[in-house]
């Protein structure tokens, strides 16, 4: 796999990232936000954003609960270490070990065993992402290797 | 029709889970990865081909997951604004106002708050407001494909080593 195109992805997730403090852009430049409501909703289809389960930025409340976001700045991490490796084979014991914790958290918080951590809520997403881009890392030099061969073909 | 069926019955219940404000809060970006990850299995299944899934396989179901899902998240939340029109906007006119009220002083506030206003009157008056409803599917058709795609990405990787570990391939 080219890695321009492993530059690409890293550059991918990192727009992702940063579209989630759109709000504090958008205090700063006024003319982003007419946009906001939108990019708000962009959001919301893929996370509730409670208030009270987000961090706060300058005073702005990011567009991702803190689980999100940790999921997300994982598999920004490993994007970029992925940049430095040739293959990583993640086994599906070790994605399923590296899901168990926020699983644990979910569970246990719905069942009032003790009450919301941003923080441990983030490090578990943080842990599921890092691990889960580094699993799918193999489907897309697949992918892309395919690609190649069909062109050759 | 056969190709296309696991990723039509897999997006159509993600729209309909999606539309679940518990489930939907539980499970959080999940829905629709989750329902790729089934439509490739839901293939597999129905055409007793456990062999390796190819990534243009993979890449076709997450994406035909996504836009299925985003066509009907997109038909019911219309259909729920037409029916509970005034009763949800007379919630959302608020829930706007305290959303936005960080950015007060912000000077391009009154024209975002115009724009906003401007779709809350055209539902009220006819059930429906085209700039809404082309908003709305804009982006649920990005997001859900570009979900429906690392869905199907992990569940080819996992079907893949599943069956190649049960000696399938």
């Amino acid at each position: 796999m080219k890695i321009e195109i492993k530059i690409f992805f890293t550059f991918l997730i990192g727009i992702w990232i940063a579209g989630i403090f759109y709000g504090f852009f958008a205090d700063s430049f006024p003319s982003l936000l007419p946009f906001f409501p939108l990019v708000k909703k962009s959001y919301s289809l893929v996370c509730h954003q409670n208030p009270v389960k987000t961090f706060e930025f300058f005073d702005f409340h990011l567009l991702l609960c803190a689980r999100c976001t940790g999921i997300y700045l994982g598999a920004f991490f490993s994007s970029m270490l992925f940049l430095f490796l040739k293959r990583i084979s993640i086994k599906n014991r070790i994605l399923i070990f590296a899901a168990l914790p926020m699983f644990f958290d979910i569970a246990a918080y719905n069942l009032n065993f003790y009450s919301y951590s941003k923080i441990f809520a983030f490090l578990t997403g943080v842990l599921l992402g890092s691990v889960g881009f580094l699993y799918i890392s193999g489907a897309l030099i697949e992918l892309f290797d395919f690609k190649k061969k069909e062109n050759f073909e | 029709m056969n190709r296309i069926l696991p990723a039509l019955v897999c997006g159509f219940a993600a729209a309909v889970l999606s539309a679940v404000p518990i489930i939907k809060s539980f499970s959080c970006c999940l829905i629709v990865p989750v329902a790729a990850f089934l439509s490739l299995y839901l293939y597999q299944k129905a055409n007793n081909d456990f062999g390796r899934i190819v990534p243009a396989k993979a890449l076709f179901y997450g994406m035909m997951t996504g836009v299925f899902a985003a066509l009907f998240t997109t038909l019911f939340e219309s259909i729920f604004l037409y029916i509970s029109r005034s009763a949800e906007l007379s919630l959302a006119i608020s829930d706007v106002q305290n959303l936005f009220s960080e950015f007060k002083d912000n000077p391009a506030y009154d024209e975002m708050m115009d724009s906003l206003y401007k779709i809350v009157d055209e539902i009220k008056e006819n059930g429906f407001s085209a700039t809404y409803t082309f908003s709305m599917l804009f982006v649920t058709l990005i997001a859900h494909v570009i979900f429906g795609i690392i869905g199907a990405l992990f569940g080819m990787q996992f079907l893949n080593r599943k069956n190649s570990e049960q000696g399938n391939f």
